[in-house]
């Protein structure tokens, strides 16, 4: 095939665009709505386009065996009973053939939704779980690397640390002079999952005397830092304070962190009580619903709620 | 095949030719039209869907093999879509036309086998079999019943080209373009057919048009 007929829209190219944005054909219409008899001059070269598609008239015919064939398994198929309500034409048109045999119907897509739904909730509560834990041995990690800091300042100040009083707001810079002395990185000093971080006081807390104390001084089972006090956290958040037997505003009531006088790290995932006899920190898991009975907590009191 | 005149017992069926009442209705399905042959096959008439099947076979079986480009693909369609028509015939609205229906039916099952065949790759008879000296293709070793095999060889190559570009169409543009070509078919019964409005029937049809020319002119330039 040498001959290359022109096409009546060589300037009209425009492959990148909606094939239904194209402009229309002149003569096309004219050609369909004759029976393809061209009465104009564009009909006629429109048709001398398509004329390679003359190639393609001549097909065989459906032979005897073939529509013997076809009868033969119409016959070997009973024809099922007229269904009570009438079919659409599209599910008539579709099944059957080609692996395509099974029709959805609306049951089976409310069923498939569900199954996707169940497995989404699934896949989801997993992934928060993981997240959750991941953060959780992250808040743990800093509190070690908290005690590492107390550990060397003191060896380079006679032994004697940074203190100030548990609940009060300047407690939160006393651990920020860890980091503003290089003893440890910014992101230490940080609980993960506390939502103050972006305003740049979700510090931990540390609850030793006013002034310098001598680290050898410390109570060992004496917590010295801990995870961010919720009540300072809700109050320069601008939040209402939490009660004492509310949710987690971190670590979703999983568990808490404290490093303690001996500068070992203690995990704990049921209440923590400190100071027996005198309740001033408690850690009130998610779900308790009552308190012990010792437990005269005032909101100024200091407790890892949660 | 068919097309006789056959005996319909209306009234209720009776052995007994003494019997009054038993009439015996002539039918001339030949004389019927596609929508009642539907309803008398789904009557139980015998030779109702040989009838239609007559009718339609060549029409049909050309369309298919155009559509799939392939024989055996098309007899196995042909196949499926009376197959369909049988077991759909009771569901069928006599006030309707068949035709619409038939290659509605068609088209589909046309469109699944070919997807069918796109997940399953076959091997093409050209494929080199034995040794590498002399290699001949499957194709080669088998019986052929053709009869001259020069004389068509040019329309065949032709036929090739044209069927490679024709394929380069999108499905929706082919089925369209081979209805409205080959078929004769107004637009308004392609979107009847396809499903589709007639607003976008033209405007497929019309890139269909352009699409083809712009392909066979570029096929042209080899």
């Amino acid at each position: 095939m040498s001959e290359t007929p022109p096409t009546p829209f060589d300037d009209q190219h425009d492959s990148s665009g909606h094939p239904e944005d194209h402009p229309n054909l002149p003569g096309l219409d004219e050609l369909v709505d004759s029976g393809w008899e061209p009465h104009s001059e564009e009909a006629q070269h429109l048709l001398d386009t398509l004329q390679p598609l003359e190639a393609l008239r001549e097909t065989p015919p459906a032979e005897d065996v073939l529509v013997h064939a076809t009868l033969a398994r119409i016959k070997a198929t009973p024809t099922p009973s007229a269904p009570s309500s009438a079919a659409t034409p599209s599910s008539i048109a579709t099944g059957g053939g080609f692996g395509s045999g099974f029709q959805f119907r609306l049951p089976d897509l409310f069923g498939v939704a569900a199954s996707l739904l169940l497995a989404t909730s699934i896949l989801l509560a997993l992934g928060r779980g993981a997240k959750l834990h991941s953060r959780d041995e992250l808040c743990g990690a800093n509190i070690r690397a908290l005690g590492t800091a107390v550990e060397s300042f003191a060896s380079d100040h006679r032994r004697e640390v940074p203190s100030s009083n548990w609940n009060v707001v300047p407690s939160l810079a006393t651990v920020r002079q860890f980091v503003d002395d290089g003893y440890c990185p910014h992101q230490r000093v940080n609980c993960p999952c506390c939502r103050g971080e972006k305003k740049g006081i979700s510090f931990y807390s540390v609850q030793v005397g006013p002034g310098r104390i001598r680290v050898d001084r410390l109570d060992p089972r004496r917590p010295i830092v801990g995870d961010p006090n919720p009540l300072q956290v809700a109050n320069m958040l601008g939040v209402p304070a939490p009660g004492p037997m509310s949710g987690a505003l971190s670590h979703s009531g999983r568990c808490s962190h404290l490093l303690l006088g001996d500068l070992s790290v203690r995990s704990s995932r049921r209440p923590v009580w400190i100071n027996k006899g005198r309740v001033d920190a408690v850690w009130v898991p998610r779900g308790h619903t009552s308190l012990p009975k010792f437990a005269l907590i005032d909101p100024q009191d200091v407790f890892l709620a949660r | 095949m068919t097309g006789f005149a056959l005996h319909l017992h209306a009234f209720g069926s009776s052995d007994d030719s003494t019997d009054s009442m038993a009439q015996t209705v002539p039918v001339d399905l030949q004389a019927e039209s596609d929508e009642r042959l539907v309803k008398l096959h789904v009557d139980g008439q015998p030779g109702a869907i040989d009838e239609l099947i007559r009718r339609h076979r060549d029409e049909l079986f050309g369309y298919l093999v155009r559509f799939t480009g392939s024989r055996a693909l098309a007899e196995d369609v042909f196949q499926e879509t009376f197959l369909q028509i049988h077991l759909s015939a009771a569901t069928f609205d006599v006030d309707r036309r068949l035709k619409p229906w038939l290659y509605t039916i068609a088209t589909n099952k046309a469109r699944d086998a070919r997807r069918w065949l796109r997940r399953r790759p076959s091997v093409s008879l050209d494929t080199p079999v034995g040794g590498s000296d002399d290699p001949v293709s499957m194709v080669d070793l088998m019986p052929s019943n053709g009869e001259d095999p020069q004389s068509p060889l040019q329309g065949a190559e032709q036929s090739k080209r044209v069927r490679a570009v024709v394929d380069r169409l999108g499905d929706a543009q082919r089925e369209i373009l081979l209805l409205t070509y080959f078929q004769r078919m107004p637009y308004a019964q392609v979107a009847n057919i396809l499903n589709i409005p007639v607003g976008t029937v033209k405007s497929r049809l019309h890139s269909a048009v352009r699409a083809f020319g712009e392909l066979w002119g570029e096929e042209s330039e080899r």
